[in-house]
């Protein structure tokens, strides 16, 4: 039989554990008692004290290969098997963790096959569902609670009932109670009443007595010591009655609010939901004083489903995806293998396709110095501090002078802190900046993508440089897209025309060097404009006073022309700004006045869910085309690429209102960056997916229009389209 | 520095996982932890084979009546992308537990689509909690009558075809009923069970077209491929089969245990067939145990091996491939090994790098190869990296040979893994068989000639 002693810590489990598995051993049957409480003193009386090693130490310092059950495996008094499950230092990793490790490594090698009796010596506190282990199904069979008569004790007993009640709702696991006496007061009347009011039998009484104390000095079982004694008679009736069969009992926990008229001492004997048992005492009449608690599901907002919009990405790999473009530091991804494999495939894929589709290899998103811990069972269970330092040591020993390090889910669970790592890194001349995204802790892709932003931002700008009158910063350029190099080349035309160097790009394709000098640049300009990127433009107001231009990369030909003017004002180049402007205005009109006939009086309906369209109603306009009807869907402000949108009520209403417009109006041609929007467009409509990262400059709109006209052009369609039936036939 | 890291990085457990559960047809499997995890997942399964799913890539018109219109993939769980989905667990979930939203997301599913089995996968984060979940799933799936597994470790970092293998023995065990486990005759022609590919592979398709096409002119029939798109009827008469063919002894080593414990057929091949000589051996190895004719088979090896032979001497004339291209190549060590013995045992060419991947695999396969190189005195190619070589063609990955670029262009890069540079393959292709030999040195030969134009 399997059996787990559960009890309030200091009540005397595994003394009561040791002794009880002694008993069985004097009955001659093979015991194995394995300690689940991380302090590992469990099994001391059955094998005097001797140092043991833990199942966890022994894993964390064996190779997987060479591991054997022998190792963790002592035998002690009368053949009983010794195992003490272990668990990490006090505050690091995850003891809960330990547990099921330690289970599982014990199943791997059939060890519970080699016994007849199993005694689960385990921690009180149930605090993660790693203590619960023992009592779920496929190990113990039955649970003896112990406890003496002290309201903590009580306390810990009705908290373990509740929570085998979780784990096995109305099955029978529990034995009884085993009652260790502390000679207080009238503990008993308090224990039988306890027992009493959860249903459970007092299996066995056990008196307070100096000679426990005695075999404890000579680390011995009461058992050993003396098997005559009332003391070992107690354990031997006990292993007696599992010898016979045990009954075994439902758990039925007090409420909270039973339990505290329990422990007040108020009508002790009325205690229960007497309603559920199958004999009903005098007493149960009472029972109108103790409501039956009113099982009401609590709220938390989490519960709520609608408030779950999905979480794009995770923040770890937002943030993995950001540090890999500080080209000169060496990003460290504290985490499991597969996270690190996904990071690593999503950056490289922008890499990979530039790499195919135009022959370019963009080193940025193939990071040289990118370094993972590779997260093990081993880590999570005893904290990865370690294994983070030898990492970053490694690398400082290379030479790499700066490390951004990201941790995953599993360093934020196990609370590993690598503060301490940065001091010990500096001596070494290297800076290791930590971005602590801890995986969901963090929230989704952007999160983390802010984290990094943010990190450095605060963290890595010097305030001792000297000013360098013609240069800029460009600001949170997009950083997942293969068109953002172009974009960078656009921009940087118009600068080189007008004499004004690029500073530091923050943070895009960049160096440590760039950053460290961000203030060089008098002037900044964002790339783009969301939350996160009025957040990333406050820290550099308020912390370092910066200014910024007006609005961000220009897009269409009126705004281009107001940004440059402003550049032209800040950096005393009116003359040279005037002067690009005009050709570019050339230039712009001779090629709409080419599209023009493309596209006037053409009906279109625009549907938009995202800000800064201006370039967009422009080239409408400037082209001739009539609006039928134009929707602009979602917040004003958006961080997630128009995600969270498509899960809010406006969208759904915004997006009817299209449909209903898109039968109801004579439209010839759809302007939508959001796709998902359209339902049943008739052929003879064009629909034109705008980018998600259009170029910027004058010519944005042309640009995009001479795009449009060739998509306007084509009216055939195509007979493939017939052979979806074909494809349903053969692949679905 | 560093030095590239890129190459080391490999799937792990989970994944593993993954790719068993998912690589079964009708089941739903459901990250049990945040939307990151599966979201990748999701991503990287939706590229290699065309699925029902594929439907939701489609662009235009398409995608509108099937993708954005449906419940499911515009729910929580699915967030806009195709099967695996995902629990959307957020921080709080940790400290309060996770069977309530796991749950809505499991109802939210089996209410919406009939699946044949599901399986709930625990999220690394997840997994530290140490939920007891089974028993809440036990009912639930009792209640909607479908099998489920629960896979409650994701054993961080550890190698994913051992959690691929682990895995597939847990679903043959929950999918294929218990009374017919045991081999049972079934009249007519020869059936075999392939053993060993997943749906990560780089020409899934058309590698299991070329072995199919090879058993198929010998009479023998392939009656299902677990790992690799087979359903759930398929497994379950997965014991009728007179032979269960395994290729790839890394990822299928306790699968194979498993089935021999069933006391079914099994023929452990130790690699994939690639090559010629390895094509060859693998038709007779098979028509022997079954006592079909290979003849055929072995006929149409030859006619490529003569096409084989007219392109390489007539590019190359006697002297056989350049002596100063050499090859650099990574992957698993029974993979390796078919592809050293088609390029230096049979095309003449020399090792410049061998670039093992999941070294937790150790097994025969390396054992073999090793001896190979000690062989030729070529043992030093097993320490040299991979992205520092040159006037070398690179069979890898789309990352490795981006990262062999940075260093030198004087190298032509065949992707033999994922993930790829792009390239989108309409054709079925294979690197296996005699077909799959010829592909292979249409690649190499072009290859010579790119990097020609660099001496």
């Amino acid at each position: 039989m399997q059996i787990a002693v559960y009890g309030k810590g200091g009540i005397g489990k595994s003394t009561v554990s040791a002794n009880l598995s002694a008993a069985l051993a004097c009955c001659g049957k093979k015991v194995l008692q394995i300690g689940c409480d991380p302090k590992h003193d469990s099994t001391r009386l059955l094998h005097h004290g001797q140092k043991v090693e833990t199942i966890l130490e022994y894993l964390l310092n064996t190779p997987a290969d060479e591991q054997r059950p022998e190792a963790v495996l002592m035998n002690g008094y009368n053949g009983v098997g010794c195992v003490e499950a272990g668990g990490p230092r006090p505050g690091m990793g995850c003891a809960g963790r330990g547990i099921l490790t330690s289970f599982d490594f014990l199943n791997k090698f059939q060890v519970f096959s080699n016994y007849e009796h199993i005694v689960y010596d385990v921690l009180g506190d149930v605090v993660c569902g790693g203590f619960a282990v023992p009592v779920r199904r496929q190990y113990a069979e039955a649970v003896f609670l112990v406890t003496s008569g002290e309201a903590m004790a009580i306390y810990a007993a009705n908290n373990i009932l509740q929570g085998i009640r979780n784990l096995n709702q109305k099955e029978r696991r529990i034995a009884g109670i085993i009652y260790n006496s502390r000679g207080i007061g009238d503990e008993s009347t308090r224990v039988y009443a306890f027992a009493e009011a959860v249903g459970l039998p007092v299996c066995v009484r056990i008196p307070r007595s100096d000679r426990f104390a005695r075999a404890e000095r000579e680390a011995v079982t009461v058992v050993e010591q003396d098997l005559h004694s009332e003391e070992a008679q107690i354990f031997l009736n006990l292993a007696h009655q599992i010898e016979a069969g045990l009954e075994l009992h439902e758990a039925k926990p007090l409420t909270e609010e039973q339990m505290e008229h329990f422990m007040r001492g108020e009508a002790p004997m009325t205690i229960g939901r007497t309603e559920e048992r199958s004999t009903v005492s005098r007493t149960c009449e009472k029972t109108e004083e103790f409501p039956k608690e009113k099982v009401l599901p609590k709220k938390r907002a989490l519960s709520d489903p609608f408030s779950r919009v999905p979480l794009f990405g995770c923040a770890f790999n937002g943030a993995v995806a950001l540090a890999i473009h500080v080209k000169d530091a060496a990003v460290l991804a504290h985490a499991p293998k597969s996270c690190v494999w996904f990071s690593q495939n999503g950056f490289t894929a922008y890499a990979r396709r530039g790499f195919y589709e135009r022959g370019i290899l963009y080193p940025a998103f193939i990071p040289q110095h990118f370094e993972a811990t590779d997260l093990t069972m081993q880590d999570a269970v005893f904290g990865g501090v370690e294994h983070a330092r030898e990492k970053a040591l490694a690398l400082a020993a290379k030479g790499v002078r700066t490390i951004l390090a990201v941790t995953s889910c599993i360093p934020g669970m196990s609370g590993d802190d690598l503060t301490p790592l940065k001091e010990e890194l500096k001596a070494l001349g290297c800076e290791m900046y930590l971005i602590p995204t801890d995986g969901v802790a963090a929230g989704d892709y952007n999160e983390g993508m802010a984290l990094c932003y943010k990190t450095l931002a605060r963290e890595a700008i010097d305030r001792n440089v000297e000013p360098e009158k013609d240069s800029i910063n460009l600001v949170y350029e997009l950083t997942w897209s293969s068109a953002t190099d172009q974009n960078y080349q656009i921009i940087k035309a118009m600068l080189d025309g007008l004499g004004i160097r690029v500073n530091c790009r923050f943070l895009c394709a960049t160096s440590m060097e760039e950053i460290h000098g961000f203030l060089r640049a008098p002037y900044s300009v964002m790339a783009r404009d969301d939350v996160l990127g009025e957040e990333l433009k406050a820290i550099f107001e308020q912390k370092y006073g910066c200014r910024f231009l007006d609005g961000t990369f220009p897009k269409g030909f009126s705004e281009t022309t107001r940004w440059v003017r402003q550049l032209g004002s800040l950096y005393e180049k009116e003359s040279q700004a005037e002067a690009l402007i005009a050709r570019e205005k050339a230039r712009y009109q001779e090629r709409i006045q080419a599209l023009k006939p493309n596209f006037q009086g053409k009906k279109c309906i625009i549907f938009l869910n995202r800000p800064g369209n201006e370039w967009l109603f422009e080239v409408v306009e400037d082209l001739g085309l009539e609006q039928l009807a134009v929707f602009v869907a979602g917040k004003e402000k958006e961080n997630n690429a128009g995600w969270n949108h498509r899960f809010s009520a406006k969208w759904e209403t915004d997006q009817k209102k299209l449909v209903q417009a898109i039968k109801e109006l004579p439209v010839e041609l759809i302007l939508t960056s959001d796709r998902s929007a359209l339902a049943d467009v008739p052929n003879h409509v064009t629909v034109i997916d705008l980018m998600a990262n259009e170029r910027p400059g004058f010519l944005t709109g042309v640009e995009a229009a001479e795009a449009w006209k060739d998509l306007m052009g084509t009216k055939m369609e195509g007979r493939w389209k017939r052979d979806r039936i074909l494809f349903e036939k053969y692949y679905t | 520095m560093t030095g590239s890291y890129l190459r080391n990085t490999t799937p792990d457990y989970l994944t593993g996982e993954v790719f068993a559960c998912e690589s079964i047809k009708g089941g739903l499997v459901l990250l049990n932890g945040p939307l990151g995890c599966r979201f990748y997942h999701s991503y990287g399964f939706g590229k290699n084979t065309i699925q029902e799913s594929g439907l939701w890539h489609l662009r235009g018109e398409l995608e509108l009546k099937n993708a954005m219109d449906d419940h499911l993939l515009r729910s929580q769980y699915f967030a806009g992308t195709p099967a695996i989905p995902g629990s959307n667990l957020r921080y709080e979930d940790n400290i309060f537990g996770t069977w309530e939203q796991l749950e809505r997301a499991l109802r939210d599913c089996l209410t919406e689509r009939e699946y044949h089995f599901f399986a709930v996968l625990q999220t690394p984060g997840t997994s530290l909690l140490g939920e007891a979940l089974e028993q809440n799933l036990s009912r639930l799936a009792k209640e909607y009558e479908v099998p489920f597994l629960f896979l409650e470790s994701p054993q961080f970092s550890e190698n994913a075809f051992i959690g691929f293998d682990e895995t597939m023995v847990k679903l043959l065990h929950l999918l294929v009923p218990e009374q017919k486990r045991k081999k049972q005759a079934k009249a007519g022609a020869p059936r075999v069970n392939l053993f060993g590919f997943y749906t990560y592979e780089k020409f899934l398709e058309g590698d299991l077209a070329e072995i199919r096409s090879l058993l198929e002119i010998m009479g023998i029939e392939i009656a299902c491929v677990p790992g690799a798109g087979s359903t759930v009827e398929e497994l379950q008469v997965l014991p009728e089969a007179d032979l269960n063919l395994f290729f790839a002894p890394e990822r299928c080593q306790q699968t194979m245990h498993y089935l021999e414990q069933q006391g079914l057929p099994i023929l452990d091949f130790g690699s994939m067939p690639v090559g010629f000589d390895l094509t060859e051996q693998f038709v007779k190895t098979v028509a022997e145990r079954l006592g079909a004719d290979a003849s055929p088979a072995l006929v149409r090896i030859e006619k490529d091996r003569a096409r084989a032979f007219y392109h390489l001497a007539r590019r190359f004339g006697n002297h056989g491939f350049p002596k100063n291209i050499r090859y650099a190549i990574e992957g698993e060590a029974s993979f390796v090994y078919a592809w050293m013995d088609f390029l230096s045992g049979y095309l003449g060419m020399r090792p410049a790098c061998i670039h093992l991947l999941y070294g937790q695999c150790k097994g025969k396969a390396e054992e073999k190869l090793r001896r190979m190189l000690e062989e030729w005195g070529m043992e030093d190619v097993l320490e040299t990296d991979i992205t520092k070589v040159e006037n070398a063609i690179v069979f890898g990955s789309g990352n490795t040979i981006m990262d062999a670029f940075l260093h030198s262009e004087k190298l032509y890069g065949v992707e033999i893994a994922n993930p790829s540079t792009e390239y989108l393959h309409v054709v079925p292709k294979t690197y296996l068989g005699s077909k799959g030999a010829l592909y292979l040195l249409e690649q190499l030969l072009n290859g010579v000639r790119m990097l020609g134009a660099w001496d």
